[in-house]
């Protein structure tokens, strides 16, 4: 395997779109100081995704951790860098007995997608430099030295998968369920679905600025599918056989003054519930963690988005033998958007929701040679393909949910979202 | 060697428990053997034939009427060979269903919040301060009216008139039940009552 690394200046915006765009690429990106780590991967020279056959699916994760460690041997020298690509939340058909789901899927995006790359850029935000790392490849990346020019688009609504009504109807719905036994918490959500003449350039610059964004990403799928994501919140991280997950619960639309964020935000419905993700999380790391290891790091923090502000904590783990497939087997679905307990929630999801979430609510990262991985919560994601665009949004529904008021979250939650594509509230 | 069988209600609370258990033993340099087992697996038969030390039956959605083969191996097995047993939320509901008590929607139904849990420092309460706080996360409560076979170790406390059972041991045997969720990063104490029930229940036996 022949690999290059050197030292480049950071690569502008507009470059790094016109790669994706030309090359196929993904760009997972923050812009911010909290995550501040950019990882572009242009040109795949080999790609694992879903075919549709049974036995692929089932073995996918299998399948993805014996290349990791084929490569990881190949590549022995230069390992800070490595798979990136996503899972879609449908594939928890193949983490749970597929007979307890009624098997719906989405059919636009692949269920999985993971892929190497022959160029690879990493840098930090506030880093002066970037890394450039060339993987079988002797050619140059050259800079294009294009403006993006935001161009004018035609957008109109197809339909949401809820109406206000219906939304309304079924947070009563999982609060009858939670009263009955059944859950302590449920993730409902809903998707809008749009028709579009936007091209992908402008969509993405517009949504880059959209917000404070540490877990984004740019990434082209295939011809006419891309994914742009505004991510805030890490599904999980690990470095060093350690894992720290940070699942974000309890929302409040944005306010001015840290006392007013306090009594609205700190109250007993947001911090109970963030405190059963936080639990169940703890149960899920246990599952691949040394005894005693597993902790609740900071309970709650508070995380200021330009829109809303947000409730999440860090659960921190030490792995007690590294493996990809032990790890995506008893994590995924990120617990943060199925609810509580997981199985009994994904399956009143599927029933209240109706539609497929397909790779919302999934996750999207990176997996490392050296052993770091790094997955997002794929929420406040657009998926683009072939003139449409679609993104969901939800909320955690508990007893002490109010449905009116968790519907007026939700659209809150959108509304940047919302502002880049419409410039108008749905 | 210490078996500890951990049946799993489908929950996604089970292996907080299963490592709170398996912390005590290594602090008590217990050899052990754990093993966690889903209520309908077919296992189940197959390895509680062997000596199991300790049943814990885990928390779960749904009612003690749903849960797989947990009612027939009880009946069958674990109180035959009165196995120590510790049920959590829905295995202290399942204990209290077993031996005839009522379960109902509660009218305090709590979701990952704290609650005082008060007691008389018997059984798997014993040394602990009363009050301790603890989370609960439950909607079903079972009644307050108990009968021949249970007795009640701990209480929620919501009025001078109004308490929720919290804890149970059947009596004569050496079977517990706990309300609330000792496995919670919201518990206190919740590590010294499963160590109570281990040091009187499970090291002591032949």
């Amino acid at each position: 395997m022949f690999i290059e690394v050197r030292k480049i200046s950071k690569p502008n915006f507009e470059d790094i779109l016109f790669w994706i765009n030309e090359y196929k690429g993904i760009y997972l990106f923050s812009n911010t100081e909290y995550n501040s780590l950019n990882i572009i991967g242009i040109s795949p020279f080999l790609e694992i995704i879903d075919d549709g056959l049974e036995q692929t699916r089932k073995d996918f994760l299998n399948n993805l951790f014996n290349l990791f460690l084929e490569y990881r041997h190949k590549v022995n020298k230069y390992n800070y860098w490595g798979l990136l690509g996503y899972i879609s939340y449908d594939y928890k058909h193949y983490i749970e007995r597929k007979n307890f789901f009624n098997g719906i899927e989405d059919d636009v995006f692949p269920l999985f997608y993971f892929a190497l790359f022959n160029y690879y850029i990493i840098y930090k935000n506030e880093d002066e430099t970037a890394i450039l790392i060339k993987v079988n490849t002797e050619r140059d990346l050259n800079s294009n030295n294009k403006k993006i020019n935001l161009s004018k688009y035609k957008i109109e609504l197809v339909y949401h998968t809820q109406t206000e009504e219906e939304f309304i109807k079924n947070v009563k719905k999982i609060k009858d369920y939670i009263r009955a036994g059944d859950v302590y918490q449920v993730n409902l959500t809903r998707k809008v679905i749009y028709k579009t003449n936007i091209d992908f350039f402008t969509l993405s610059y517009k949504l880059y600025n959209s917000n404070f964004i540490d877990f984004g990403v740019i990434a082209k799928i295939s011809d006419e599918k891309y994914i742009i994501s505004t991510s805030p919140e890490r599904f999980f991280y690990v470095k060093s056989n350690k894992i720290v997950s940070s699942p974000i619960k309890g929302t409040i639309k944005n306010k001015n003054n840290m006392e007013d964020i306090k009594k609205y935000l700190l109250t007993k419905k947001n911090l109970s519930e963030l405190a059963m993700i936080v639990d169940l999380i703890r149960n899920d790391i246990s599952r691949f963690c040394i005894v005693g290891s597993v902790v609740v790091k900071n309970f709650p923090i508070i995380k200021t988005l330009n829109n809303v502000i947000h409730l999440y904590s860090d659960i921190e783990g030490e792995i007690e033998d590294f493996n990809i497939e032990k790890i995506f087997r008893a994590l995924f679905p990120g617990g943060s958007i199925t609810g509580c307990p997981k199985i009994r929630s994904m399956q009143i999801i599927e029933e209240l929701e109706k539609y497929p979430r397909g790779i919302y609510t999934g996750s999207f990262g990176y997996i490392f040679f050296n052993n770091e991985l790094n997955f997002n919560i794929l929420i406040r994601t657009i998926e683009f393909y072939k003139g449409f665009l679609r993104y969901g949004v939800g909320g955690g529904i508990t007893l002490l949910s109010d449905p009116v008021e968790e519907y007026k979250e939700i659209l809150y939650k959108a509304q940047n979202i919302e502002k880049v594509l419409n410039n108008v509230f749905i | 060697m210490i078996k500890v069988l951990i049946i799993d209600n489908y929950d996604s609370f089970t292996f907080n428990l299963k490592h709170q258990v398996e912390s005590i033993l290594q602090k008590d340099r217990k050899n052990y053997n754990i093993f966690v087992l889903r209520n309908d697996d077919p296992n189940l038969l197959t390895i509680l034939k062997e000596k199991i030390s300790a049943f814990f039956i885990s928390p779960g959605p749904m009612t003690p009427k749903e849960t797989g083969y947990l009612n027939e191996i009880f009946k069958k097995i674990v109180i035959k060979e009165d196995i120590p047993t510790f049920g959590v939320c829905l295995g202290f509901q399942f204990l209290s269903y077993f031996f005839g008590i009522d379960i109902y929607p509660s009218k305090y139904p709590k979701h990952g919040q704290q609650v005082d849990i008060y007691h008389n420092s018997e059984y798997i309460f014993s040394n602990l301060p009363s009050p301790f706080k603890a989370a609960r996360y439950n909607s079903l409560q079972v009644s307050f009216k108990t009968n021949n076979y249970i007795n009640y170790l701990a209480y929620e406390i919501i009025s001078k008139e109004e308490k929720i059972p919290m804890a149970l041991k059947v009596k004569n045997k050496p079977f517990f039940g706990v309300q609330f969720h000792p496995e919670s990063f919201l518990t206190e104490n919740g590590d010294k009552i499963i160590k109570n029930f281990f040091k009187d229940y499970v090291y002591r036996s032949p």
